[in-house]
């Protein structure tokens, strides 16, 4: 059986999209680097498929000429968030895919399409391919130069589901890990890290999603970008109460005084399914405590000042 | 009767020119929809021209340059780079004759990340620390989910170790940099 999981026409919709706005430098006219479509590619494996094709795009956005080397990887994430790569078999999910072609020379503006098989087994599988363009320049003698190299990987994630495209064989779950947040701030912003821990046999991403709320009320709800994360690695994502506007730009709405519900939801998924939500609550108060207390000052010295008139004040005792 | 067909005659013959009038609009009207799904799509692209640091003092820290990945997406998932090198040894055309025991490592790059600029939605991401490529080292301690085309602009520095050889006569240093773009 096989599976097709984008069309032609969505890759050149996309590359459209990309190349109207495509980045050179006005100053210096030098660009070296490549775009991609698809950005990642997912598969759902129903049962009984053992094959899956694709298909991905490769364009040059170089001002010249490039060779694009394009490879097979294992991925790893750490726990500082970061995708390692390993060579491809190192691990026991590695995507076992063949690119074909596996190099590509693209003229200036050129796309290539490069087409992806893989026979796979019914377990969830996660690598990546790296495209790489490839550059030579070197240092002046006697000195130290650097060579930059502008790659993109392109996720591989694949997982067996069931016939409502519910993933079969992993049991996606996880844990809460804490939220991040002062009890007491004398202003915004409001900056809220919500930590969850992924305790599924398998990667997982986790959208997590902030919801602000003072004395009831909810007046900012956040989405955060997913989070990818491996089995007992913990995802953190930070939110903050500043809104980008298109005419006023970033404006803090956190209230100048108020009892602050912060409520995280965390979703961890893997393709479309999702594990029971992670809801992790913290308290925040947020009190103008300088203003305050020299409003206090101030109305203790004008009660005192009072106190002292309605006695007498400066005028001289009577014998 | 005569009154009947006085009336009913011109009312069959509106709704009849009607309906002709309504085939021949729809004969020289075609409509077509097109239909189409759009991929997800991300490029980066190095846009700083190539640049050496000259000849640097051991355990000196260099001067920042600046260096620019524009970057170009349509996905709101965000995207990371994870910045990475790794040991080399001098190179260079003749007269080096390299010495494969002249080496330098990552750790001798530092990068300064900033939050991304020149986007015009979402969230521009939080910078990570400035750190050294002796390990693999993310940009962003939060992801930037801007969509369309913006820019990442880091300072790159050089501090070779106090220890590292000079270079033989004709050969320099040159350290690979791999920014990595990933789609979260």
């Amino acid at each position: 059986m096989r599976i097709a999981t984008l069309g032609r026409a969505a890759i050149a919709a996309a590359f459209l999209t990309l190349l109207i706005a495509a980045p050179t430098h006005a100053s210096t006219g030098y660009a070296f680097g490549v775009a991609v479509a698809p950005a990642r590619l997912e598969f759902k494996v129903p049962a009984g498929v053992t094959a899956l094709h694709s298909q991905f795009a490769v364009a040059n956005k170089s001002t010249f000429a490039v060779v694009v080397q394009l490879s097979l990887t294992d991925i790893v994430i750490d726990k500082r968030g970061v995708w390692e790569q390993l060579p491809p078999g190192s691990t026991p999910y590695s995507f076992p895919a063949v690119l074909t072609p596996t190099t590509l020379r693209l003229q200036v503006g050129e796309t290539a399409t490069v087409r992806l098989s893989a026979h796979v087994s019914p377990r969830p599988l996660l690598g990546g391919v790296l495209v790489h363009p490839v550059s030579s320049m070197s240092a002046a003698p006697g000195t130290t130069g650097v060579q930059i190299n502008p790659d993109i990987l392109i996720p591989l994630v694949a997982a067996p589901v069931d016939s409502s495209g519910v993933v079969q064989g992993v049991e996606l779950a996880g844990s809460p890990a804490g939220i991040a947040l002062p009890m007491l701030v004398e202003h915004g912003p409001l900056a809220v890290t919500s930590s969850a821990q992924n305790t599924s046999a398998f990667y997982e991403r986790a959208f997590t999603t902030v919801e602000y709320a003072n004395f009831g009320h909810t007046y900012l709800t956040v989405n955060e970008p997913p989070v990818g994360v491996f089995p007992g690695g913990i995802a953190r994502s930070t939110a903050s109460s500043i809104v980008h506007t298109d005419q006023a730009g970033d404006i803090d709405v956190t209230p100048w005084f108020g009892l602050i519900k912060v409520t995280t939801t965390t979703h961890m998924t893997l393709l479309d399914s999702t594990a029971p939500p992670i809801v992790q609550t913290a308290w925040v108060l947020v009190v103008p405590y300088r203003v305050a207390l020299v409003l206090l000052g101030l109305l203790v010295a004008c009660t005192l000042g009072w106190r002292w008139r309605r006695r007498g004040g400066m005028r001289p005792r009577r014998r | 009767m005569r009154a009947v067909r006085l009336v009913l005659i011109p009312v069959l013959a509106i709704i009849m020119a009607v309906a002709a009038g309504s085939a021949v609009y729809a004969s020289n009207n075609a409509s077509w929809s097109v239909s189409y799904n759009v991929a997800t799509a991300t490029s980066m692209v190095e846009t700083t021209a190539p640049f050496n640091f000259g000849t640097v003092m051991p355990g000196v820290l260099t001067a920042s340059t600046p260096n620019d990945l524009s970057i170009s997406t349509n996905d709101p998932a965000g995207i990371q780079i994870t910045a990475s090198s790794a040991t080399t040894a001098e190179s260079g055309a003749s007269p080096c004759v390299p010495d494969a025991s002249r080496t330098v490592d990552g750790s001798s790059i530092v990068l300064t990340p900033t939050p991304v600029t020149n986007g015009t939605t979402a969230t521009k991401g939080t910078a990570s620390a400035p750190g050294n490529l002796g390990a693999p080292y993310n940009l962003f301690s939060a992801v930037p989910t801007e969509q369309g085309a913006y820019d990442e602009v880091m300072g790159a520095q050089i501090v070779a170790p106090a220890n590292v050889k000079a270079n033989s006569t004709g050969c320099s240093y040159t350290l690979p940099v791999n920014f990595v773009l990933v789609a979260q």
